[in-house]
């Protein structure tokens, strides 16, 4: 009693003391709810997607970008031609183009930018894309041309990604706490646990972008407070909404606009190639033929989420689906671990990080997997930390689970020590040749080859292509449904008057 | 009384050299590193191994653990492996978030709870006494941080009173006060519970005491009996739990943090650990071990003041 007599007199004395905000004057400014804060702000030299989902398109942009459905599309260069050979490519670099600090774009940056990520030293997460590159000659300030040491097919894709992006000699150091970028919003400031500041660049080189003048990146963590933030009005949406079993409650109300788009997160329940029974093809399909991919998505994720037949999600270049290759059929999948001498079954461990989607799918794929008689046992593996010991470098495991953020992820299974210890020299050929292959179509053809043997050989359990989740306020134009690369991109977007 | 402040201080160091070694050696066992984590899935071994090299991490142990030391004495904790700046301010940006945030529900919990338990106490056996029992029990089986959910819904979702969670920043000194309100309450009307049945065990335990009666027989006031005689004599326990709950408020509040979105140190602990961040956790984890020290030696030197007889003596 007397605890809420207190708790009255104070909520009377905040309410009389409360400012009246937010009022209803042409909005220009966007509070933008993420689920994770990034360690830092520099994409090219850590890997966290949370990195990318501030910065990308946003404060730093690369020679090229990706658009909504995952097509290259030119940035910083206007134009590239590619050589016969598919060895030498030459950008046409964008004139007029500064970076926030007012260092100018040009040829010698592309040169220092490229070296930089491909450097003996460099920590960029993705350093293999720039391997390929023998040298970069700069003949003039708006040309760069790239020679490369093999045919590399997805060389212009992968400069489309966080790690590529351009930047200034002078704050490479610096990037990591205050980004200097050529992108539309330049870096304000960063209240570490809260919030990242971005505010309009008004010298940005294409006029009329962006509309907004500022935006406000809010990190929530928790789900519940996601939701409760939304509901109270305290931020303008969130992106990558995480509680997918509150997101029908939001599709319903009119202030929001939920949208369930794509991403390039793929679940996938990893086994131990090496390690027997998971060597035996016939058990691996046996297993991926017990699973009702739909009822894992209705559970792990609310019924969100496109179910996948191989290691490639929808918003990657050439992908075909493939969930017709193993579909659920429990009596095949008895009759398949018969032929491979394992009627009765087996018993296995399945090591699966704690996050609660993941969770729930090793749950489920745990009890399709006894309808066929095959026991798991679940551990819960601490993500990150444990389960990249343990499981990732260890190769500790038997049956795992984990979500594969990165997009046109394919070639890992041709990666000599990668954790699914997978070996298939055809495989590799094939990615080797795709990899070599500069014309789209055809490279596509050979990654649409190479799926269908991951397909049909399941060294990994495909499970489904993750939503990107996005409650926005209904009156916000612009957001991108789809995500693929995993990125915020606020560079158009814009209130409804 | 400067002979044992001395001897206290010696003591502190002490123990804190220890608990120095101790936190050291068991987050250096724990699996996992910083490098490969931040790299991500994507990365391979020899870029792993060059940021390994950049952070430091490939130094021998007993080389990090003295460098570590030796920055303690000079006040540079070194640079945070995933924040990449001062571990210092990193923790001074959340304290100044958990101290006021955790004073705030010290006092919900002792404005709340000690009236209440003495209030219970002289009219035991009487209905405040069944109701203070009843609201107490609530209280302690009611978990904070689910507290806070319903706080939410009911003031921010539902009314609009509050933000729902966040924190502006002490720019805004009202609007960062505003932010705490509902994160204190939610932490301290758990504690203010557990003070309800403290305070009105201790008091009716002293009651029961000759010197209780002696001054009831003399003929004092009821109220300057319960005030002065039986009060005073009954906070010797209620102090020690309050200093406990004060550790706890700063080290613990991590479940209502997250609920209510604030970055205090509870969240920056949980958020290095799980990135194996060990440059920030072993000085967060150094800095509650201090602080438990520190908050014990109060709770002593309040003693001093409740009690004479223990000043005499000391």
């Amino acid at each position: 009693m007397f605890g809420s007599s207190l708790k009255l007199r104070m909520m009377m004395m905040m309410v009389s003391t409360m400012a009246c905000l937010g009022s209803a004057v042409a909005k220009d400014t966007l509070t933008l709810g993420l689920p994770v804060e990034p360690t830092g702000l520099d994409p090219t030299i850590s890997a966290p997607v949370a990195i990318r989902e501030v910065t990308w398109g946003n404060v730093f942009e690369g020679l090229v970008t990706l658009d909504e459905e995952g097509e290259v599309q030119p940035l910083l260069a206007t134009a590239w031609d590619v050589s016969e050979d598919g060895l030498t490519y030459t950008f046409r670099l964008r004139d007029g183009v500064r970076f926030h600090n007012g260092t100018p774009f040009d040829s010698s940056i592309v040169k220092f930018s490229l070296d930089r990520a491909r450097a003996e030293d460099s920590t960029n997460a993705q350093k293999q894309f720039f391997e390929p590159i023998a040298s970069i000659d700069t003949p003039d300030p708006l040309t760069a041309v790239v020679h490369l040491k093999q045919p590399t097919g997805l060389f212009v894709y992968h400069l489309a990604w966080g790690d590529a992006v351009m930047v200034d000699p002078a704050t490479v150091d610096a990037n990591r706490t205050e980004p200097v970028g050529t992108g539309p919003f330049k870096f304000k400031s960063w209240q570490r646990g809260i919030r990242v500041e971005l505010v309009r660049n008004d010298d940005y080189w294409d006029a009329g972008v962006p509309r907004l003048a500022a935006v406000t990146f809010r990190f929530i963590d928790d789900a519940q407070a996601q939701a409760s933030a939304l509901r109270a009005g305290d931020v303008d949406g969130v992106y990558r909404f995480t509680a997918p079993e509150l997101f029908d409650a939001f599709q319903k109300d009119d202030r929001f606009n939920a949208v369930a788009g794509l991403s390039p997160a793929k679940i996938v329940a990893g086994m131990n190639n090496a390690r027997a029974p998971f060597d035996q093809p016939k058990v691996r399909q046996a297993m991926m033929s017990a699973i009702d991919r739909q009822a894992v998505i209705d559970a792990a994720y609310s019924g969100h989420g496109v179910p996948i037949g191989s290691h490639y999600a929808p918003t990657d270049p050439g992908y075909v689906d493939l969930t017709d290759v193993w579909p659920y059929d429990p009596d095949k999948a008895r009759a398949l671990l018969q032929e491979a001498g394992h009627a009765d079954g087996f018993k296995a461990s399945m090591k699966c990080p704690q996050m609660s989607y993941v969770m729930r799918t090793c749950e489920m794929v745990q009890a399709f997997l006894a309808e066929v008689g095959i026991q798991l046992k679940i551990e819960t593996s601490e993500f990150p930390a444990k389960w990249i010991e343990d499981v990732f470098i260890g190769h500790n495991f038997e049956v795992t689970a984990v979500n594969h953020a990165e997009p046109m992820d394919i070639d890992i299974y041709s990666r000599p020590n990668y954790y699914f210890q997978y070996k298939n020299p055809q495989f590799n050929a094939l990615i080797a040749q795709a990899g070599a292959t500069v014309d789209e179509d055809e490279r596509n053809a050979l990654y649409a080859k190479a799926q269908e043997i991951l397909a049909e050989q399941v060294p990994a359990l495909y499970i489904f292509g993750m939503p990107q989740l996005s409650i926005l306020d209904a009156r916000l134009k612009g957001m991108w449904e789809n995500a693929p690369i995993s990125e915020a991109y606020v560079r158009d977007a814009y209130w409804e008057d | 009384m400067p002979a044992i402040l001395l001897r206290r201080l010696a003591y502190f160091v002490a123990t804190l050299l220890v608990a120095s070694l101790v936190i050291f050696v068991v987050l250096d066992l724990l699996p996992g590193n910083a490098a490969a984590i931040l790299l991500g899935t994507s990365a391979r071994p020899d870029t792993i191994a060059a940021l390994q090299q950049q952070l430091g991490l490939d130094q021998p142990a007993w080389w990090r653990y003295l460098s570590w030391i030796r920055g303690l004495f000079t006040g540079d904790l070194g640079r945070s492996l995933t924040y990449g700046v001062p571990v210092s301010g990193l923790m001074a940006e959340r304290l100044v978030v958990t101290i006021p945030l955790a004073l705030l529900a010290l006092l919900v919990a002792v404005g709340a709870g000690v009236p209440m338990g003495v209030w219970a106490a002289a009219r035991w056996r009487k209905l405040p006494d069944h109701a203070a029992s009843v609201v107490a029990q609530m209280g302690i089986a009611i978990p904070d941080f689910w507290l806070g959910i319903l706080l939410i819904l009911f003031f921010s979702t539902g009314l609009n009173w509050f933000s729902a969670g966040g924190f502006p920043g002490w720019g805004q000194p009202l609007a960062a006060l505003k932010a705490l309100v509902l994160p204190a309450l939610a932490l301290g009307l758990p504690q203010a519970a557990i003070l309800v049945r403290v305070t009105r065990a201790s008091v009716l335990d002293v009651a029961s005491q000759d010197f209780v009666r002696t001054a009831e027989a003399k003929g004092l006031p009821a109220r300057q009996v319960l005030w002065r005689h039986t009060v005073r004599n009954a906070l010797l326990p209620v102090v020690t739990i309050v200093g406990l709950q004060f550790s706890f408020l700063i080290a613990g509040a991590v479940l209502v943090e997250n609920v209510f979105d604030l970055p205090g140190i509870g969240l920056l602990a949980y958020q290095a650990l799980s990135q194996r961040d060990l440059v920030t956790i072993r000085s967060v984890t150094l800095f509650f071990a201090g602080l438990v020290i520190i908050v014990n030696f109060l709770v002593d030197l309040s003693y001093l003041w409740l009690d004479p007889r223990l000043r005499a003596r000391g």
